[in-house]
């Protein structure tokens, strides 16, 4: 939970080497649940990484958390190259559930119905529970990421548990674990 | 305890190497940077043009259908019509196909918000009336949306479409459709939720200048037939209420006036914020206003507590005993009224909404249990799929089974019932309690095994019946009546890999070849084997919470009564189903039935 902490609060890096040699495996693991593909993780982060380095100097500080604008860009990208269209050169690839599947044996099969499950979700719904329950961020810095309002990030998250609920992927060791519908919180 | 976020950190693979990524930015960082200075000059002329360009179109008059993109054809009123009145929303789901970008004229009317949609799952009942205030203010909002680039890919979530309406002094109409998901967009432009809530917005403040805090005038409706209405009801002005059970297509069932304000009471006292977890599988129950729109409560089969939606929180509530009864015996009304059932569908697999006798009229059975002398008996449930015929012999040892010990338990939706018909017409409910209130369901097992004798008589066939259109998605259903594998004559494949994309083959299931079919059916017999559960003692009487296990198959028989075949989730190869003796069965497919099954996987 150390890196966690380190996203939501901030620090400045030694260099944008350092940041990407102890960042890019955390920055590609969202990718990864965001997409299912492998390379199309790597491509997003490199973008992202690419379009970032420019800033990196101006960025790095506690305050202004570059690790955010890098994560910011490379959700951008994800929801902006499905809006451009060019998801239909893969689209047999992602209509195949497969990609979300681990490429790396699981202890038990439960945690293969719980990608087929996040596989189901539409994109944004995914972005909101990839950011508000996997790389931990608050429903404001997930508003504000993704360019959107609290309500709308609300709104997803509540649409994206109860369909995760509705799965019938989800084994029930998944299903207990669910977060808590903010939608449902008094 | 593992969290959610252990769970999705432990489905990701290894992740790369990194090593030379930095590098890689660097390099492709300097490069766009060199590209981006070139090409800053030229941006700055395309800027200046297409100011002009954005300028010309929203001068007034000038953007009135008369460039490019954004010509429509005004839609004459059709014949007969009289002056600018507002046109009646179009009934097609084709005609709530989003388009071209489209400009809108200023001048309108009136303004209808529409909803189109299929089934009663899929449809929203919209405001009755029409908007006709600040509808300049409205389409100049319109006009000033995003337009979507050409080439956008939107996916076609589940969603319901929604359109605006206007209606012209010379009587034209224009209409600009859109949908929630997806793009989310509206006449070709991005802003959909953002002008499906102006129109709220405004049609709510109409109504309060119009009527101030009284309730809106009434307006014919259908309940059942729509999930929910664009405006949700008031509680204060709540009219009437119904219960809406069965699928595909819903039965209302009408709750007693002279229940209604205890009910109300009850409601508006005793709801709570709802709590995690509550799964809302059940029926639902709308509460009516005057003019057709309403609240939907819809009830949760395993919490026990209806769920509703009140000033955008989620709640719950647990009704008291007068409201359960109340509910419990809403009925069918006798009399034509505004509240009318949905028409039956074509024959499906039988259900409590599916089967006629189950939405008769009749008089609740007396604690001591059905009255002798009936003639046939039906089957009614709300969570699984019962015989689609009555049982119609041995009638007096079963009547005699259904004696004693049922009433106390307090309703719930989740209930079964016998309807009972008598020689005069008349019919009588038995409410059978689900779950632990009722723990020895004698007069089920009674009418299975008296079902089973009636149809091993000599020339009994089955009766021919459709299964659902969306088969797979209603997987949690079970069917009362054992089922053989022999008298299997169809096998569906349910992929439901994207429960969210309800697209056909996904929820009605893949049929297979009658090959392939029997195969598989002869390789089930073959290597089937116990698995470490027990058979019931007796059929089931709880609902079912939550699936065990992913369906892969579904066994038909022509009656539409069906064996689920279900993947394992502590096994990647075995599956399990249930055979005619109620015994979990464990099924390891050979190499060949394997091949069948991987060849119907989605590539």
């Amino acid at each position: 939970m150390t890196t966690m902490v380190q996203t939501r609060t901030g620090r400045d890096w030694s260099s944008f080497d350092e940041f990407v040699q102890l960042r890019g495996p955390a920055l590609w693991r969202s990718a990864w649940l965001l997409t299912g593909d492998r390379q199309r993780a790597e491509d997003l982060v490199q973008d992202a990484l690419a379009r970032c380095w420019s800033k990196f100097d101006r960025l790095n500080t506690a305050d202004d958390n570059y690790e955010a604008y890098v994560r910011k860009a490379i959700f951008n990208a994800h929801l902006g190259w499905w809006r451009r269209g060019t998801w239909r050169e893969r689209t047999r690839e992602l209509d195949d559930t497969a990609d979300l599947r681990p490429e790396v044996p699981l202890a038990s099969s439960d945690e293969g119905d719980l990608a087929r499950a996040l596989a189901g979700l539409p994109r944004q719904q995914r972005a909101v529970i990839v950011l508000r329950y996997y790389d931990d961020l608050t429903e404001a810095q997930t508003a504000d990421l993704l360019g959107v309002s609290v309500g709308t990030v609300k709104q997803h998250a509540h649409r994206a548990l109860a369909n995760l609920r509705r799965s019938p992927h989800l084994a029930e060791a998944d299903r207990a674990v669910l977060p808590t519908d903010p939608m449902e919180q008094p | 305890m593992t969290s959610f976020r252990d769970r999705l950190h432990g489905l990701t693979p290894r992740p790369p190497s990194t090593d030379d990524w930095a590098a890689r930015a660097a390099t492709t960082g300097r490069a766009r940077r060199r590209t981006r200075n070139v090409a800053a000059s030229a941006a700055a002329a395309a800027v200046v043009a297409l100011a002009a360009v954005l300028a010309t179109q929203y001068l007034p008059g000038i953007g009135d259908g008369q460039n490019a993109d954004g010509r429509i054809p005004a839609t004459p009123l059709p014949a007969g019509s009289t002056g600018p009145v507002a046109a009646p929303c179009p009934r097609e789901a084709s005609d709530y196909v989003d388009g071209t970008t489209i400009t809108l004229p200023l001048g309108a009317v009136s303004l209808r918000w529409c909803t189109g949609g299929g089934d009663a799952m899929l449809s929203e009942y919209p405001p009755p009336e029409p908007l006709t205030r600040g509808l300049d203010a409205w389409v100049t909002a319109f006009n000033a949306l995003p337009k979507l680039p050409r080439d956008a890919a939107c996916t076609a979530d589940w969603s319901i479409p929604g359109a605006a309406l206007l209606t012209y002094a010379d009587g034209t109409t224009r209409m600009v459709a859109g949908m929630r998901a997806g793009c989310g967009t509206i006449g070709g432009r991005g802003g959909f939720e953002a002008m499906r809530t102006r129109t709220i917005d405004a049609l709510t403040a109409q109504r309060t200048s119009m009527f101030g805090n009284q309730a809106p005038p009434a307006e014919s409706s259908q309940p059942c037939a729509a999930h929910g209405s664009t405006i949700p009801a008031r509680l204060e002005w709540i009219t009437g209420a119904v219960v809406c059970e069965g699928y595909p297509t819903p039965t209302a069932k009408e709750v007693a006036s002279s229940s209604l304000p205890a009910l109300l009471a009850d409601l508006r006292h005793h709801h709570r914020s709802a709590g995690d977890g509550i799964i809302a599988d059940g029926p639902t129950m709308q509460l009516l206003q005057a003019n057709g729109e309403m609240l939907v409560l819809t009830f949760s089969l395993s919490s026990g507590v209806w769920t509703f939606s009140l000033d955008g929180a989620q709640r719950s509530w647990s009704p008291d005993e007068a409201s359960r009864v109340a509910i419990a015996q809403a009925s069918t009304p006798t009399t034509p009224s505004a509240i009318t059932p949905v028409p039956p569908a074509s024959p499906t697999i039988p259900s409590e909404g599916t089967v006629p006798a189950c939405s008769l009229p009749a008089s609740l059975a007396p604690a001591s249990g059905l009255p002798s002398g009936a003639t046939k008996v039906w089957f009614c449930s709300n969570w699984r799929f019962g015989p689609a015929e009555p049982l119609d012999t041995h009638l007096d040892e079963f009547l005699a089974s259904t004696g004693g010990g049922i009433e106390p338990c307090l309703a719930n939706p989740q209930d079964e019932s016998f309807v009972a018909v008598y020689p005069d017409g008349t019919a009588v409910k038995l409410r059978m309690p689900a779950g632990a209130c009722h723990p020895q369901p004698r007069a089920v097992t009674t009418f299975v095994r008296l079902m089973t004798e009636q149809r091993s008589a000599p020339g009994w066939t089955p009766t021919v019946v459709a299964p659902p259109q969306k088969l797979c998605a209603w997987d949690s259903w079970q069917t009362l009546m054992p089922v053989r594998l022999q008298d299997v004559t169809q096998v569906r494949f349910c992929d439901l890999s994207k429960v969210t994309q309800d697209d056909g083959s996904r929820v009605a299931g893949l049929v297979l070849k009658p090959t392939d079919a029997q195969t598989l059916l002869d390789d089930l017999a073959t290597h089937s084997s116990p698995s470490g559960s027990t058979a019931p003692s007796a059929p089931q009487t709880t609902a079912p919470g939550v699936n065990t296990g992913r369906v892969v198959l579904a066994l038909l028989r022509t009656n539409g009564e069906l064996i689920w075949v279900r993947a394992m989730p502590s096994s990647t190869t075995a599956l399990t189903w249930t055979d005619s003796a109620g015994q979990p069965m464990q099924w390891t497919p050979d190499a060949a039935s394997a091949a069948i099954l991987e060849a119907l996987q989605p590539r």
